[in-house]
């Protein structure tokens, strides 16, 4: 379990979040709604220890989020954002350089549910062999959400991860993320193809 | 074999050609002759200000006083390395400093013991001037690969963060970076190996020629401190980086703002 309390930020005298709270569950899908600019991203990034909140502590499993606790929780976390830049090379060279971290080392990396990942996403298995620079953004975008869960995470952090994919794209990886019902899902977005999945529990950023 | 002396009246001479660029300069507009004139001044000024060190330095010949002469050589060195970069001089001075003066030395000890077997392994006239030459090399790669490698994760920060919050430890997510930062810092030096001897005759040989080697001796010289600037550059590179890498992240891995000498965004 993860809490938020009273997480307050400022960015350039606008005020972000102003003693905000959240609490989120294992299983729980939680969706940041709201336009641009109101925070979506930073909240995510506090989540993960990469923007720090003005006030207000985060709370892992009971423990406060510092040196140790963050590297822990990062091991369980697949993060996507919008507009990922994976950098130079070939595909399945950045998969195997991921697959040899070394919090990932009892993974035992199968070939077969890469496949149907690929597969399950529209893309065809001879993009292992592509460089990244050479794909398109939705092909980046897909294979960028495919990784950490070819890596096995559970929580899912994702910064308008689907926003460069079409309608029925869209549809079909939201599915897929929320049918998994022992993953966490915490996503941020401005479509209303998350709006409408029942599951989902909704929080409006840019209102107060 | 003597050189052929060069006297004060022969300088003045050899001035006489800045005539040619000052006049190019100045039928062109390019603005240049202040500039022209400073350089020439201080070039003269500071190359003279070296001879005479290094004539005493040489004459002295001090093993205690040659090693301080090269680590002061270090340090004004790292000064002008970090303050022609955009990174911060108080975060930087200290690893460059390090980094430059342990492999430099190291190297130059093991060049004048095991490739020229000298007596004396503090001689002026080897430390000095090799290790000085080391120096020049390996500073400019090194400041290459630092700003390269600070600037290269600031403006990708989106992939560094995609590897840290994907499972990769801070070392993990940063190898990319280490190897383009190594890369582009040792590129010019591999460059100049593949057409030394074609298109150019390194300075040093032609110095040694002047002063009468044997072009096969100046050749044996030129290789091998092109392997030893070579080798140190690739070796202080790499150490500043591992060195800075503490000191530039914070505890949860995100790049300090001060690494940076101004901020420019947000």
């Amino acid at each position: 379990m993860i809490t938020l309390e009273n997480i307050s930020l400022s960015f350039a005298n606008k005020k972000l979040f102003d003693n905000f709270n959240l609490k989120i569950n294992r299983g729980d899908k939680i969706l940041l709604y709201g336009k641009s600019g109101t925070g979506k991203s930073s909240l995510l990034k506090m989540l993960l220890g990469f923007q720090m909140p003005d006030s207000g502590s985060i709370y892992f499993n009971g423990k406060i989020s510092d040196q140790k606790s963050i590297w822990e929780f990062r091991k369980k976390v697949g993060y996507v954002s919008q507009d990922t830049d994976f950098g130079q090379g070939k595909i399945y060279a950045l998969l195997t350089e991921m697959l040899h971290y070394s919090n990932h080392r009892e993974l035992e990396p199968n070939r077969e549910t890469l496949l149907n990942y690929l597969d399950l996403f529209d893309l065809p298995a001879s993009i292992l062999e592509k460089e990244m620079a050479d794909i398109s953004g939705g092909e980046k975008q897909r294979m960028a959400l495919i990784i950490p869960v070819f890596l096995q995470k559970s929580f899912f952090i994702l910064d308008e991860a689907t926003a460069a994919l079409d309608s029925g794209m869209k549809k079909k990886v939201i599915r897929f993320f929320l049918d998994h019902k022992e993953w966490t899902v915490i996503a941020s977005a401005h479509d209303r193809e998350w709006l409408s999945q029942p599951e989902i529990k909704v929080i409006k950023t840019g209102e107060e | 074999m003597q050189t052929q002396d060069i006297r004060l009246t022969s300088l003045v001479i050899c001035s006489v050609l800045l005539l040619i660029p000052i006049f190019i300069s100045l039928f062109l507009k390019l603005k240049l002759i202040r500039s022209t004139v400073l350089s020439v001044a201080r070039m003269t000024a500071q190359l003279f200000f070296a001879g005479l060190y290094l004539k005493y330095l040489f004459q002295l010949n001090n093993p205690y006083l040659n090693l301080f002469w090269l680590l002061i050589m270090v340090l004004a060195a790292s000064f002008s390395v970090i303050k022609n970069s955009e990174l911060n001089l108080r975060l930087f001075i200290l690893p460059t400093f390090f980094s430059l003066a342990s492999t430099n030395l190291l190297i130059v000890l093991y060049f004048n013991n095991f490739v020229i077997h000298l007596q004396n392994l503090f001689e002026a006239r080897y430390l000095v001037v090799i290790g000085g030459m080391l120096l020049g090399n390996s500073m400019r790669g090194n400041i290459i690969a630092a700003s390269g490698f600070y600037k290269s994760i600031k403006r990708n920060e989106n992939r560094y963060f995609y590897h840290l919050a994907n499972g990769a430890n801070q070392f993990e997510a940063l190898k990319p970076y280490l190897r383009e930062g190594l890369t582009t810092a040792l590129k010019p030096t591999i460059a100049t190996m593949m057409t030394i001897g074609i298109v150019s005759l390194p300075g040093m040989m032609t110095g040694q020629m002047l002063g009468g080697s044997s072009p096969m001796l100046a050749i044996k010289y030129q290789i091998t401190i092109m392997i030893a600037i070579f080798t140190s550059t690739t070796a202080s590179t790499a150490l500043i980086l591992f060195l800075t890498n503490r000191s530039c992240f914070d505890v949860y891995g995100v790049m300090k703002k001060s690494v940076f000498k101004s901020l420019v965004t947000k």
